[in-house]
């Protein structure tokens, strides 16, 4: 399998303030993965870990500060320097295609749903005529379509609209889609059933999505490949398996944080990550995560972690995290999850 | 068993909204009750009216809602045929409320310590810093003196949440009603705050409402769930009986489509 | 009764005064610039509903007349004013850069300047023929209005359905025409109605002063006459062009607000 994305030590710094006092604010710092066809990619992380900032940097609609980013084998910044022939640039614009968290707000609130869907036709040029646009909604599951063509964004509801902003996306029947947070607006319900299209969409036209999301439950049914992200770094990456055995405390207790809807959630204890997650301006020495962190000592202080081979495609940034003293997995987890709870 | 008089009885409730000229229901005809101790969980999707229900217990409905019909009963007495007046006396004394954003609900220009002072006054009692000093140390607020002399945008996230819940608990109200306190937050945090909420209840023995769309938040704390949808109330009982034996369609599509999406983690739970 | 709300009202009145103002010269009686038809400082009557000024004008006449001078200065300035707004802020708003920096450093000059007496020192430099008040009053609005339609793009531009066009390969000037300016449009309208009623203000400042066109009668000329006519008991020099000067400016202040309301999109 191709790899389609390959993003590799990308920064993005922004800078915040006044003229006189400019601050940075390292949105990434320093993430590399890769994104293969055919494949769901997930990215989990939190506000401040810059999962947001990378989506917009993958989606080619800002440029990454340092590092590079390649897209079907073309370094970006080719793409943004206009290094590149034009219809090889038509060529990777089609084909990476972002969908939104907010519903409402990613979807011109003066423009009717045809206009919206018939719009990257028109950037592109390419010839397009109702039916087109009415085999995008039927795809989507909005029927029938012809109710919907003449809407506007205010006449649906939140599921209808994310179903539109995944409509135009899909439109151009593009290699890759990035989903930022697509389900986070939404209620349960529609989650499960924004989930499925999801799915069905994939096979149905042979997609590649990288999904981006805090929301755990939904991200474990559906990946292939996870990284985690932690205030702009990666801290635990591999495929799906690393939800079952993750080593990185924050993962584990990420997993660990969700609220379960069964009778048994109102016996168990609820366990949260101790403390806040540091903000975007705030300077840390060594490893981000250590002032949460159960396992936590003095190299943690003073050292940044490394991305390492801890086993069969799964890498982990933690100086502390070695199964090996422990001969089964659940051991290991269970010791973490004991020095945390002393720790609330 | 003796049958205790309910801290709070909402009957027949109907609240309409009114939208250019037409008119939506917005709650139709629920009827429920929550006794002292007692933890409620309203769930249900956006515009199914659950927040509507808190807005009426606590009077802040906006302009275009009309209450048609019901009678919500505090202590014995009908909220809603009380004067403005009675009804301030009662918010944020007996009857609190908390709110997803907390620092977007306090006074950036103000001093925690005389945000507390303001409330006191508003309600005619005298202003006890230690009380409040000691209901944040409750709360696990880590240096309370700091944090009494600092302005709200200077707070984490977390510690806004609970200065804001100190702030809802402080005059020692019966109730509190938590609107919707985990949505659109990180997944840390949201646990982070239904722990919080667990404590307040378990040291402060106090009734509360939780107004939510996560069934696994209402499952993690309720003692009864309410299930709304379309401003009916289609679904009463405890979380096992929600969850595992549900009367309604409705319920069961719900829980069948938030199984699904749980499926991965269930199996993980430590 | 739904017709009676205040949109529909204000979009009325306006057009009235617009037919008054078009009419002018069917409706009003007489020749307001003409000092030799009447005697001077006659009280509303029969001949003359809004009675006479010291100089023998039909008071009622002038009223008409100033209205359309009110109309035609208000409208003409306002969208002088506003195209250049809309255009410097849109360039400055979504693309920024040095040439955006630096209009809006122009308009920031101008916004420190007293705007009335830059305009008063202006039209006495030039002389005061309507074309030039027109054009002064347009050049001293633009940099307020510049300033709001810049912020307004500032804010829609971090939307997500422009980043969605962004993503979808929409070039620049497709993304300003297409996906903001529709959305800028009420503020747009709001701050055109408002610009156009200031400048019927300072119009009729400018003829109170005295610095009006001659051939184009002024509310404020027939308010500069009160002043003295009101000491010999000319009420009606100061009563009725007032009256025409308050409807004229509510009307639009009005006007601006419930345009505002009714075309801002409902965000669900």
């Amino acid at each position: 399998m191709g790899v389609l994305i390959e993003v590799n030590n990308v920064r993005k710094v922004y800078y915040i303030g006044s003229l006189l006092n400019r601050r940075p604010v390292k949105a990434v710092d320093g993430v590399s993965l890769k994104v293969e066809e055919g494949r769901t990619h997930c990215i989990v992380g939190e506000s401040g870990s810059g999962k947001s900032t990378l989506a917009r940097i993958m989606a080619l609609i800002e440029g990454p500060t340092a590092g590079s980013l390649n897209v079907f084998g073309v370094d970006s910044t080719k793409y943004f320097r206009k290094g590149l022939r034009s219809d090889e640039r038509n060529f990777i614009r089609k084909n990476i295609q972002i969908v939104f968290q907010d519903p409402y707000s990613s979807l011109n609130p003066r423009k009717k749903v045809r206009d919206i869907l018939a719009k990257p036709f028109k950037i592109h040029k390419i010839s397009y005529n109702e039916d087109d646009l009415k085999k995008l909604l039927d795809d989507v599951g909005l029927e029938p379509p012809e109710d919907y063509l003449d809407k506007y964004p205010h006449q649906l509801s939140g599921g209808e609209r994310q179903r539109v902003a995944i409509a135009r996306a899909l439109a151009l029947l593009p290699k890759v889609i990035i989903l930022d947070e697509p389900t986070a607006a939404l209620d349960m319900s529609i989650k499960a059933q924004i989930l499925d299209l999801l799915v069905k969409l994939k096979k149905q036209y042979n997609l590649t999505y990288v999904l981006i999301s805090h929301e755990v439950p939904i991200l474990t049914n559906i990946c292939d490949d996870v990284t985690v992200m932690y205030y702009g770094k990666v801290v635990e990456s591999g495929d799906c398996r690393i939800f079952k055995t993750p080593l990185h405390p924050y993962t584990i207790g990420l997993l660990n944080s969700v609220l379960i809807p069964s009778p048994e959630s109102k016996t168990r204890n609820i366990f949260a990550i101790p403390g806040d997650p540091p903000s975007s301006t705030s300077v840390v020495s060594g490893c981000a995560f250590n002032p949460r962190c159960p396992l936590t000592s003095e190299i943690c202080v003073k050292h940044e972690p490394e991305l390492r081979d801890v086993g069969i495609n799964h890498k982990v940034a933690c100086h502390k995290c070695d199964q090996g003293v422990f001969e089964r997995y659940e051991e290991y987890r269970d010791s973490i999850m004991r020095i945390w709870k002393e720790m609330l | 068993m003796i049958r205790l008089k309910p801290l709070l009885e909402v009957r027949e409730l109907t609240v309409v909204y009114k939208v250019r000229d037409t008119m939506k229901y917005a709650v139709k005809n629920v009827s429920f009750t929550l006794g002292e101790d007692e933890v409620l969980a309203i769930v249900g999707e956006s515009g199914s009216g659950k927040s509507t229900i808190a807005l009426s217990i606590v009077g802040a409905l906006p302009e275009n809602a009309v209450v048609v019909r019901g009678r919500i009963l505090f202590k014995g007495v009908d909220l809603l045929r009380l004067r403005p007046s009675e009804r301030r006396d009662i918010n944020g004394k007996e009857i609190s409320i908390i709110y997803q954003d907390p620092i977007a609900h306090l006074n950036p220009l103000r001093k925690v310590r005389l945000i507390f002072k303001d409330l006191f006054e508003d309600h005619g009692v005298e202003f006890n810093i230690q009380k409040v000093l000691e209901l944040l140390r409750k709360l696990k607020v880590p240096d309370p003196q700091r944090v009494l002399e600092s302005y709200p945008f200077q707070l984490s996230g977390g510690m806004a949440q609970r200065v804001f819940i100190a702030l809802a608990l402080v005059l020692n109200p019966k109730l509190l009603i938590a609107d919707e306190p985990t949505s659109a937050l990180d997944l840390t945090i949201q646990a982070q705050v239904v722990r919080l909420l667990r404590e307040v209840r378990e040291n402060f023995r106090i009734s509360m409402i939780i107004i939510t769309h996560d069934i696994g938040v209402a499952a993690s704390i309720a003692d009864r769930i309410l299930v709304m949808c379309d401003g009916e109330l289609v679904e009463e009982g405890s979380p096992e009986e929600v969850l595992l034996r549900p009367k309604s369609k409705y319920t069961a599509n719900l829980v069948n489509s938030t199984k699904t999406l749980y499926e991965g983690v269930m199996s993980w739970v430590y | 009764m739904r017709w009676l709300n205040s949109l529909t009202i204000c979009v009325v009145l306006t057009l009235l005064l617009g037919i008054v103002g078009l009419l002018a010269d069917l409706i009003a009686p007489y020749d307001p610039l003409n000092t030799r038809m009447f005697r001077g400082l006659q009280p509303p009557s029969n001949v003359n509903l809004m009675g006479t000024d010291q100089l023998g004008r039909d008071v009622f006449s002038w009223v008409i007349y100033g209205i359309r001078t009110s109309l035609l200065v208000g409208l003409s300035s306002a969208t002088i004013a506003v195209a250049i707004a809309v255009l410097i802020g849109l360039l400055s708003g979504y693309r920024g850069g040095i040439i955006g920096n630096t209009l809006m450093r122009v308009a920031d000059v101008f916004l420190s300047i007293p705007r009335f007496m830059l305009i008063i020192v202006t039209v006495v430099l030039l002389s005061p023929r309507i074309s030039n008040i027109i054009l002064v009053i347009a050049i001293f609005s633009w940099p307020e209005a510049a300033r709001v339609v810049r912020s307004e793009v500032l804010s829609i531009k971090e939307r997500e359905y422009v980043m969605a066009a962004k993503a979808l390969g929409s070039r620049d000037l497709d993304i300003m025409v297409s996906e903001i300016l529709p959305n800028v449009i009420p503020t747009i309208l709001s701050l055109w109605t408002l610009i156009i009623a200031d400048a019927i203000l300072t119009e009729s400042a400018l003829g109170f002063l005295g610095l009006s066109d001659l051939n184009y009668p002024s509310l404020g000329v027939m308010l500069m006459m009160a002043k003295n006519a009101i000491f010999v008991g000319g009420w009606w020099v100061l009563l009725f062009p007032s009256i025409a000067l308050v409807i004229l400016i509510l009307v639009f202040n009005s006007l601006s607000d419930k345009l505002i309301e009714r075309l801002s999109p409902r965000l669900g």
